[in-house]
């Protein structure tokens, strides 16, 4: 427990991880989202501007055109000043553009209005020059001449239009009055809804030129868009910011919502992160006990097998003598074959080959009993089929779920006999002079199993250079097959083999055991000639 | 006698009542020591009527090693009969060299 809450101090470093990847796309996908939506707002305040500029240009014909109509009129009645009034009267009642209308003759050498309606025309307390250069300017071009009246108490702008014949002889000449705070108002629903707005004479932002502005604070500053128009024979410059998100409220706080999103989801995944990984680190450490365990178990079983087998085979006069024995699946728990040749007297040798049934330190543990036990009884002189019969209790299928198959094979050697007993395991194969035959020994329940039949012997007697192969079931049994076919095969190949003994033994191992999850174990004895 | 597979080797154990509406286990596939273990408890989840005896219908049982074996004599070491109906005859075969024939009944 002392490492668990040493680890839970400091986070995994997968946890970190998470956290560092998580904050980094947290922070490039706010970061993203706020300058798409900038550049949206941006983009959707510059066509604002663009529609508001368009606007004020076509406000331009409401001064042009009546100005127009009195120049053409003052042109056809040569400057007729009570005509003109007449004309003009309306344009500077109340709801009009103008708040002065006058008529002006051109190349005047002391400059004064032909006639004034409405309020008195501020131009004409400027000076000559000024007023030469203004009225002349107006004939220059077609469009409106725009007069900068702004630095008076009451700023007013000035529009002049002369008639756009060949030679004009008169200016038709208004003047409308601004705010004097010059502060506009705007209404709802128009183009400059939502909008701060500055409008200036010229083609920039300077602060004396101002016409209107919906605010007092200038310039405009923060997120704004400027707009140059051509207005008369001069500019108007247009500076506008949004006083609200354009885009609305909701794009406007959308970085701010992933942001804060985004840290949660992240904070979460490093806390799901950090409790997998203390949970791996848990998992692990048991894993790696129960290996240790596991190999231990296996160790012993290992260790206690290999003790089992015989090291050496005996050497017995007249009988050649050669085994072989090979584990199942590599690393996997061990089984419970085993061999066994006992030489009792100078011609009576005892051979035993057996197989408990399933795998593990129980199946090696029931072997070793039923090892030591048979060579004991064997010693003490008793025949196979009372060794099996004596073997019995020590296994018992009811109380541990293992049985033991058991092949008993006691032979004399001068007299060329061989007494079997047999419980439950493979029949023994026999060569000699009159052929090779599987040797159909009387099989009784195997040890372990209640059976109240008592095991039977059968002595056989064998020919010249007889050779005599006991074998566990891993040697032949394939899955769905018959077993005596599989036995067939080893009987063929032992039949077919005429070298030593040791090379039908390694024929068997190589060619017929072709199972290798399944241990084997072979014993085969010739008597020499 | 011990066989293992690196997987469980496939085989299904499914109780079921015959025509005559006597409780019987279905052993189909292959037992060996990977799936013996499986094989005792469908075995030992049966409920045996009295006198103790239990039928296993293994047609469909293609193989069985030592360990199944075991699972099977176990088993009728602590009943009155148990039956294999309709085994394969590899199956029987083995019953028969393996020298069970007293324990195990075969019925066809």
């Amino acid at each position: 427990m002392g490492e668990g809450s040493l680890g839970r101090r400091r986070l995994h470093r997968l946890s970190i991880g998470v956290l560092v990847v998580g904050a980094a796309a947290v922070g490039g996908l706010t970061w993203v989202t706020a300058w798409s939506h900038g550049r949206n707002e941006q983009r959707l305040l510059d066509q604002r501007v663009r529609e508001a500029a368009a606007v004020l240009v076509t406000s331009l014909p409401r001064v042009q055109t009546p100005l127009a109509a009195g120049a053409e009129l003052a042109e056809a009645t040569n400057g007729d000043a009570t005509a003109f009034r007449r004309f003009a009267t309306p344009l500077v009642q109340q709801g009009a553009p103008f708040v002065s209308v006058s008529l002006w003759q051109l190349n005047a050498t002391d400059p004064r209005p032909l006639a004034t309606i409405g309020q008195p025309s501020m131009l004409a307390a400027r000076s000559a020059d000024t007023i030469r250069a203004v009225l002349n300017r107006s004939t220059v071009t077609t469009s409106l001449g725009i007069v900068d009246l702004l630095d008076a108490d009451q700023p007013r702008l000035g529009y002049a239009f002369a008639s756009n014949q060949a030679a004009p002889s008169f200016v038709a000449y208004a003047e409308a009055a601004l705010p004097p705070d010059r502060t506009g108002v705007v209404q709802q629903g128009s183009t400059f809804a939502g909008l701060d707005y500055a409008l200036y004479l010229g083609p920039d932002e300077t602060s004396s030129e101002l016409l209107i502005a919906s605010i007092r604070d200038l310039p405009i500053t923060g997120r704004r868009s400027v707009q140059s128009v051509d207005f008369g024979d001069s500019k108007l410059t247009l500076a506008m910011r949004p006083r609200e998100e354009l885009g609305g409220p909701v794009l406007d706080a959308l970085p701010w919502i992933i942001a804060a999103v985004g840290t949660v989801l992240t904070l979460a995944a490093t806390l799901v992160t950090e409790r997998l990984a203390v949970g791996r680190r848990h998992a692990r450490r048991l894993a790696n006990e129960n290996q240790k365990l596991f190999e231990s178990q296996r160790d012993i079983a290992q260790s206690l097998q290999r003790s089992l087998l015989p090291s050496r085979l005996p050497d017995i006069p007249g009988l050649e003598i050669a085994a072989r024995y090979e584990p199942g699946v590599e690393g996997v728990e061990v089984g419970g074959d085993w061999y066994e040749v006992i030489a009792l007297t100078e011609d009576r040798v005892m051979v035993v080959v057996g197989d408990v049934s399933g795998r593990g330190l129980e199946a090696s543990a029931a072997m070793a009993a039923l090892r030591f036990a048979s060579r004991g009884f064997a010693l003490e002189g008793h025949e196979p089929a009372a060794i099996l019969a004596r073997l019995r209790n020590l296994v018992d299928v009811e109380r541990d779920g293992h049985f033991a198959t058991i092949l008993i094979a006691l032979i004399s050697i001068s007299e060329r006999k061989i007494t079997f007993a047999n419980a439950g395991h493979p029949r023994p194969v026999l060569r000699d002079d009159r052929g090779t035959r599987i040797i159909e020994t009387v099989a009784g329940a195997p040890v372990g199993v209640a059976s109240a039949k008592p095991y039977a012997s059968f002595t056989c007697d064998v020919g010249n250079g007889a050779t005599l192969v006991a074998f566990t079931d891993g040697l032949f049994e394939r899955r769905g097959e018959m077993v005596d076919v599989g036995m067939e095969r080893v009987r063929a190949a032992i039949a077919t083999e005429n070298r030593s003994l040791d090379e039908v033994l390694s024929k068997l191992m190589r060619d017929v055991a072709t199972r290798a999850d399944d241990d084997t174990a072979i014993v085969g004895i010739r008597w020499q000639q | 006698m011990a066989a293992v597979d690196d997987d469980a080797t496939s085989a299904r154990f499914e109780p079921c009542r015959d025509d005559a509406g006597e409780c019987v286990l279905h052993v189909a596939g292959e037992v060996d020591l990977s799936n013996a273990p499986q094989l005792r408890r469908a075995i030992e989840s049966m409920r045996v009527a009295n006198p103790a005896r239990l039928v296993l219908d293994v047609r469909e049982l293609t193989f069985m090693d030592s360990s199944g074996l075991a699972v099977l004599l176990q088993a009728a070491a602590k009943l009155d009969a148990l039956v294999l109906r309709h085994a394969q005859s590899s199956i029987i075969r083995l019953i028969e060299t393996t020298g069970v024939t007293s324990v195990l009944s075969v019925e066809p």
